[in-house]
């Protein structure tokens, strides 16, 4: 058997159709079918929800500013000024639009991956683990990327699951956000024999060797990257 | 706002509770939007001053899709009735023409007050 362990991007990827959204939606369906068994920790479902809020809160004071900006523009009897003003507005309701989307996406995926994926709780165990590991994390933080506490406590729910599962079963995690995991935070994962794989199409051909086929397509970056 | 329709016994509280906080909080009319309808009262007297299918209403933006409406959340309600509020004020959409429901609003005396505030408060039931 094979298990694949994911995180909150994994999440976001599938609710924002961002640009690892397919093959991240065959993993959903080879979970679904069977083929393989897709673990999250519960605070992977939690997460989204958090950042959802926090994105909508920011939204929402660029569309106060925005908002009054239109108004002030259509003081002006001008062409241009009125223009100016529809067009905020319109982007305003645009913006709006997509965090409804945004949400009801998301609903749907924590919806989805409940029903095909098992999902790891967080025991109390796993909480004090989860404090050693954010000890282990890297040291610099890049634009405020990182280990956060939420990243160490998944970690330490997907250690835990996997040093308790059948020896038999081989494992993989797909970390989105590779510049969390110290070489420590790795060291312990290739000792609950976890393999780390970064991106889908790091996955693939570790998942071909198993017999099971992840199609990754050309993501809008590879493109760029190759020409 | 409300994501869904709503039953008599919430409406007729929700006014209630509005009569008691309107002295505070300076408010003259309470609206209700729901995703069937769009509902106003003049809070002193308790008179409904305007209702409209909300996605008749709401149609000029949403680009005439009433899916839109059906699935909107609280804040994308509460979105669409400050694009229409600014629409009455200023027709940022209807340009030349009167706004969706604005003959309704000016009968309901409800116009001039939403032109002259500075703004209007939207919140989640």
């Amino acid at each position: 058997m094979i298990r694949v362990y994911a995180e909150t991007p994994f999440v976001l990827q599938l609710a924002l159709r961002q640009e690892h959204f397919e093959p991240c939606k065959q993993l959903l369906d080879l979970a679904s079918s069977g083929t393989i068994v897709l673990a999250l920790p519960l605070v992977a479902l939690i997460e989204p929800l958090n950042t959802m809020r926090l994105r909508a809160s920011k939204r929402n004071e660029l569309q106060n500013s925005w908002s009054v900006e239109a108004r002030q523009l259509s003081r002006t009897d001008e062409p241009a000024y009125r223009d100016a003003a529809s067009a905020l507005q319109l982007a305003l309701l645009k913006t709006l639009e997509m965090a409804n989307d945004e949400r009801k996406n998301l609903n749907h995926v924590i919806a989805q991956i409940g029903s095909c994926a098992t999902i790891l709780p967080t025991t109390v165990d796993r909480f004090a683990e989860s404090y050693i590991i954010e000890g282990k994390g890297p040291t610099s933080f890049i634009e405020g990327k990182g280990l956060t506490s939420l990243d160490a406590l998944g970690l330490a729910c997907i250690l835990d699951d996997a040093r308790t599962i059948d020896e038999a079963t081989d494992r993989a995690l797909l970390a989105f956000d590779r510049r969390a995991i110290s070489p420590q935070i790795l060291e312990d994962l290739k000792s609950a024999r976890i393999k780390v794989f970064g991106t889908p199409d790091q996955l693939a051909p570790w998942l071909a060797s198993k017999g099971v086929p992840l199609t990754v397509p050309l993501t809008n970056a590879d493109r760029t990257d190759g020409s | 706002m409300a994501a869904s329709g709503v039953s008599a016994s919430v409406v007729s509280a929700q006014l209630e509770l509005m009569r008691e906080l309107a002295p505070s909080v300076g408010m003259r009319y309470y609206f209700l939007v729901t995703t069937d309808l769009v509902r106003g009262w003049d809070v002193m007297s308790g008179a409904q001053v305007f209702s409209a299918p909300t996605d008749t209403l709401f149609a000029a933006y949403t680009g005439n899709d009433d899916a839109k409406v059906r699935g909107a959340g609280p804040e994308y309600l509460a979105g669409l009735t400050q694009a229409w509020l600014a629409d009455l004020s200023y027709h940022w959409q209807s340009r030349d023409a009167s706004a969706p429901g604005e003959g309704d609003m000016q009968r309901g005396g409800v116009l001039g007050l939403v032109r002259s505030a500075a703004k209007a408060v939207t919140a989640s039931l």
